[in-house]
């Protein structure tokens, strides 16, 4: 049975079909999703809840070109990331995607605005673009007097508003978000969750976000519920 | 093409930044190549000091006769009876006492140097023309020992070294105290690491009166040593052969030289693959202690190469810095250090070390070899690794 879940709207940005995922551990299989489809359009903010070891970072991980799908189609902003070669998917993300770790993932040895850098350093892009675009970046989630400023010499809350920073820097499409407020406390949360809400309302991105966090999952346009390898809403219709 | 630079540049910058949070595992691999790095410094500059104090000690002015096939003084013997013959070889250049011809033979005496240690040094035992058939001596103070009396002259290098053997100081040699009455001056070569003494009283009190094993002559010039060189070999009786001293030396020295580096390199190599082991160790380490933002880096899209590139950097980076203290420490604490050394045909003798460019470049490219063997493997399990963690990593 194909359970192809729609969301109304003219150009997906996001189109999976038919994908499956398993995998080996020794001689045991363990299918995670065996025939998962479904179709995300530009604009559009997304959570993804479902309980622990539903496969919410494994889908969220090929989204990523991190991880794998055994079989069908995973296409991202009409390119077919399935079927890309490391380099070529290395290559893609620093074009398409921007994403949001739980522990922020920040390198604890530079400032804010190095940090943030870092994706621009990817682009064909001179010194002084790539400042004016880091000081937007850091405007943007409220840390522009926070530039000098090293991972440890920030509260989490602002450590992860330096990865969204990072993130956005380089106006990606897409950005990803693996419990993105797992580790704050409920201000900080709600600072992160405007700021996504944010980027898609006004910037426009195009968001998936993990979360186990009702209230998080409010911040978005829709919901969608993952269990034992299938989406289980009805709700996602909206 | 530029932004792979840019990325090359970044990465390496976060792994170099990273360094002193890694900093007790660096300083392991830093500490195992600068301790190889020293060893085989030591063996270098050992080997060259060497090979220019030896080679130093001959001139073509001079020449020594050796028993046939003898490949050095040490190994030859000349029956006593042939040397009557020798005052008639042609190519020897005379003095007032007639030809200059010293016949010459050794023994090992054991002296007690100024740290109150003893060690075994060569005597000689020449004619008192001795001084002057050698053109790179001279008598630095004192005098020559008198014909047939029990007079020491000793090498400047030994004199400075040896509280018995200054001037004006005794030693006791086979039951006898000799006085020490003058100090010869050889430029520095080894051969100052003698000390010198009537021929027949050292034949008479250490042995071997039957025969010398060695006679040194001055050349008339540098051209007589060929027809010196014919008339031994028209002899019948047991042959001698003649050869300048600067060859003789020469020879001596290369192959003194090789056996240092005999020893040297194979215990430099076992060194610097102890440090490679460390350097694997250590990268092994670092590429598990960044893994994490290794992941991070490549998930925002970094590639491979810059990883590996940048985890290649750090490698090399350790190992220059324990090189370069290697090469700092020897400069200072090594090079230009006097010490002696008890080598099979050349008895104890004292040299300088001697670090040379090549010697430090050498052991440069050593060090860099490590650097990449060790630095590759982690490299590229850094660079390769999946970036899908498993849960719970
Ligand atoms: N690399 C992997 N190797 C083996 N099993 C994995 C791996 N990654 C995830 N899994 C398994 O897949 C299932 C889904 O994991 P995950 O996507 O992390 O769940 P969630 O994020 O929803 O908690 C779990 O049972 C997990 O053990
Ligand atoms: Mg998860």
């Amino acid at each position: 049975m194909n359970m192809m879940q729609t969301i109304s709207a003219p150009t997906p940005l996001i189109e999976i079909s038919r994908l499956s995922k398993r995998y080996s551990r020794g001689e045991t299989v363990v299918p995670i999703f065996d025939d998962l489809s479904l179709s995300i359009p530009c604009g559009r903010f997304v959570a993804l809840m479902g309980p622990s070891g539903s496969g919410k970072t494994t889908l969220l991980n090929m989204l990523a070109g991190i991880d794998r799908p055994s079989g069908g189609m995973l296409s991202i902003d009409g390119e077919r990331i399935d079927r890309y070669g490391e380099a070529a998917l290395a290559g893609w993300r620093a074009r398409t995607l921007g994403f949001i770790f739980q522990f922020y993932n920040l390198m604890p040895m530079l400032t804010a605005a190095q940090n943030v850098e870092l994706p621009l350093l990817l682009q064909p892009m001179g010194a002084s673009e790539r400042r004016r675009r880091v000081e937007t970046a850091l405007d943007v989630v409220g840390l522009a007097d926070r530039m000098k400023h090293r991972p440890r010499e920030l509260s989490g809350g602002q450590q992860q508003r330096v990865a969204i920073a990072r993130a956005l820097v380089a106006d990606p499409k897409l950005i990803l978000a693996d419990e993105p407020t797992g580790d704050l406390d409920r201000p900080s949360a709600d600072r992160v969750l405007e700021i996504l809400r944010l980027l898609s309302s006004e910037l426009g991105k195009t968001i998936v976000m993990v979360t186990h966090d009702p209230v998080a999952a409010r911040a978005a346009d829709l919901t969608l519920h993952l269990e034992k390898g299938r989406f289980v809403d009805e709700a996602i219709a909206a | 093409m530029f932004s792979h630079v840019r990325q090359v540049g970044a990465v390496a910058r976060i792994a170099l930044l990273g360094l002193p949070s890694r900093a007790r595992m660096s300083l392991a691999a830093i500490f195992g190549i600068a301790l190889a790095t020293l060893v085989l410094l030591g063996f270098l500059a050992m080997a060259s000091g060497f090979r220019s104090t030896v080679a130093g000690a001959g001139s073509d002015q001079a020449a020594i006769i050796l028993a046939e096939g003898s490949p050095s003084e040490f190994a030859s013997a000349i029956d006593i009876n042939r040397l009557a013959q020798l005052q008639n070889a042609p190519g020897i250049a005379h003095g007032p006492g007639g030809p200059l011809i010293s016949p010459e033979n050794f023994a090992t005496i054991s002296a007690v140097d100024d740290q109150g240690t003893e060690a075994n040094l060569s005597l000689r035992g020449m004619a008192t023309q001795g001084l002057a058939v050698r053109p790179l001596a001279r008598l630095a103070a004192g005098r020559m020992f008198a014909p047939g009396s029990n007079e020491l002259v000793v090498g400047a290098s030994l004199a400075a070294r040896y509280r018995d053997l200054k001037l004006g100081r005794s030693i006791r040699l086979a039951g006898m105290a000799w006085k020490v009455v003058g100090i010869f001056d050889a430029g520095g070569s080894a051969a100052e690491s003698e000390v010198w003494a009537d021929r027949t009283l050292v034949a008479q009190f250490f042995g071997s009166s039957g025969a010398v094993q060695s006679v040194r002559v001055r050349l008339a010039n540098a051209g007589a040593l060929l027809p010196l060189q014919r008339y031994l070999a028209a002899e019948s009786a047991s042959k001698l052969t003649a050869r300048s001293e600067k060859d003789y030396f020469a020879v001596q020295a290369r192959n003194m030289g090789k056996l240092i580096l005999f020893i040297g390199w194979p215990l430099g190599i076992a060194m610097a693959i102890g440090a490679l082991a460390g350097a694997l160790n250590t990268m092994f380490t670092s590429v598990s202690a960044r893994s994490e933002e290794i992941r991070t880096l490549r998930i925002l899209g970094y590639r491979g190469l810059p990883v590996f590139l940048s985890t290649m950097a750090e490698a090399i980076v350790l190992v220059l810095i324990g090189c370069a203290a290697a090469i700092s420490l020897s400069l200072a604490f090594l090079n230009g250090r006097s010490a002696s050394t008890i080598g099979g045909n050349l008895s104890q003798v004292m040299f300088r070390f001697d670090l040379g460019v090549s010697d430090i470049l050498q052991s440069v490219v050593v060090a860099l070899v490590v650097a990449i063997l060790g630095g590759a493997l982690p490299a590229w399990r850094a660079a390769r690794r999946p970036l899908a963690a498993a849960p719970g990593a």
